[in-house]
């Protein structure tokens, strides 16, 4: 039996390295000697055995919670985010809100992504943004919880008086997870990447913080879609934001500031 | 998932665009998240790990240079992250790993899934116990299939050094999973080490 070879060469031939001469040495070498065989032997179930270790599998929600905590690092400030403010009385404003709003929208019905939005300072007065035919969106939600019938209500169903504050706890991953699931199978994958593109720029523009705090399933405009509302922080103040989710688009329906 | 792709999706993240960026995220996430995984022995800190990876990326591909490999560069980074958080971690024990939420096979019987899944968990456990650089080359190379040469890239150690420590590696885990072998059934063949 010739000098056991170098340890070392026995894993390179498992893993096909050995080539010419150094190969056909090693061989050689095997067919005599039966604890070079042997030590091979132990290698090779060692290597299938973790290789037949299965491959994990990341969990939707984290995920999630990796979108998150992503969308939290990379957020900067008014990045590719136009808002309308309407102050009490600035009719002017109004006026140039308005023709923004309606130029945005016919955006929004191309399947590029796009926002609109309204910001809303004075008392009880908020309106539905106009959409293409200047009519109010119709919304249907498919969960009993949640039948308002109008973006405004719906918003305004989770933030209730306006003045008393936010659900303290956002719904979480679980409940995402959920309502997501509520949309058929077929459509879901559809969603997907539009939902992770809203809520990236929903902790984009938050630049002091934002918290899920709904998440529904439903109509709108008779075309499925997914409602996300959200409390962000911007500026130091907390407002509320109502997304809207279809398979082509995803925009702000609806935001209300704080008083 | 070609080298060129990668390339086009970091120069388009430098320009700041945020999109290629996610696309990035969505290549490597199941990657990471596997590597992380096998080097850490538990989704805690996998995740954990996972999180630190991307967001180190967020912060070092805009000044990425061409001249590495985003792959080679995403790999290092997890083994490093990995690493990191083990060291971080107060625990003491750590919970052990459970196959169960892993990729299901659809070619074996529930018996075969559990004896598997039970051989899993002593194949991950012995993992744990090599060293942390001997875990990192068997992670990459047996694990995630990357050849010597990318091994050595992603670890930053030259090929020969790879080879002495996969070798290393495996023999430690040949010892640690010894006990799950059949008794030899071949004529004779001898232990390799006779204690006495």
């Amino acid at each position: 039996m010739s000098t056991h070879p170098d340890p070392e060469q026995l894993s390179a031939y498992i893993d096909g390295e050995l080539t010419g001469a150094d190969r056909d040495d090693l061989e050689q070498h095997l067919t005599g000697c039966s604890e070079c065989s042997a030590t091979l032997r132990g290698l090779r179930a060692t290597v299938a055995d973790m290789r037949a270790l299965p491959s994990p599998v990341l969990s939707e929600q984290d995920h999630w919670a990796l979108r998150s905590a992503i969308s939290k690092a990379q957020r900067r400030p008014g990045e590719r985010y136009r808002r309308f403010l309407v102050g009490a009385g600035g009719i002017a404003a109004v006026a140039a809100a308005i023709v923004g709003i309606l130029a945005l929208n016919q955006a929004t019905t191309s399947s590029t992504f796009s926002h609109t939005g309204a910001e809303v300072n004075n008392g009880d007065q908020i309106p539905a943004i106009a959409g293409p035919t200047n009519s109010p969106p119709s919304i249907q939600t498919d969960s009993t919880n949640y039948n308002s019938t109008s973006a405004r209500g719906l918003l305004l169903s989770f933030n209730g008086s306006r003045t008393s504050g936010l659900p303290q706890n956002g719904p979480g991953p679980a409940a995402y997870s959920a309502a997501r699931k509520s949309i058929p199978a077929a459509d879901q994958a559809a969603y997907t990447d539009q939902i992770s593109r809203c809520e990236t720029d929903v902790f984009s523009h938050g630049s002091g913080g934002a918290r899920a705090i709904a998440y529904i399933v439903g109509h709108y405009e008779s075309t499925p879609a997914f409602f996300l509302i959200y409390s962000v922080v911007v500026s130091g103040k907390t407002k509320s934001e109502m997304w809207v989710v279809r398979q082509s688009d995803c925009y702000i329906r609806l935001f209300l500031a704080p008083q | 998932m070609t080298e060129g792709e990668d390339r086009e999706l970091v120069e388009r993240f430098a320009r700041g665009e945020s999109r290629a960026f996610d696309t990035i995220v969505e290549r490597y996430e199941q990657r990471v998240y596997a590597i992380a995984l096998r080097m850490t022995g538990n989704v805690e800190d996998a995740r954990d790990a996972m999180q630190d990876v991307f967001i180190s990326a967020l912060r070092a591909l805009r000044s990425f240079r061409g001249d590495a490999q985003l792959s080679t560069w995403i790999h290092r980074v997890t083994v490093n992250a990995s690493l990191d958080v083990l060291r971080k971690r107060k625990r003491h024990i750590a919970q052990p790993l459970e196959e169960a939420g892993e990729r299901p096979s659809d070619d074996v019987g529930p018996e075969d899934a559990a004896a598997r899944a039970a051989r899993a968990v002593e194949v991950q456990r012995a993992l744990q116990n090599v060293s942390a650089e001997h875990r990192a080359v068997l992670v990459l190379h047996d694990l995630q299939d990357l050849d010597y040469a990318e091994t050595a890239a992603a670890l930053d150690i030259p090929v020969g050094t790879v080879k002495s420590r996969l070798h290393r590696a495996r023999a430690e885990m040949a010892t640690l999973l010894g006990h799950l072998r059949d008794p030899e059934p071949s004529e004779g063949t001898e232990p390799l080490k006779e204690g006495r």
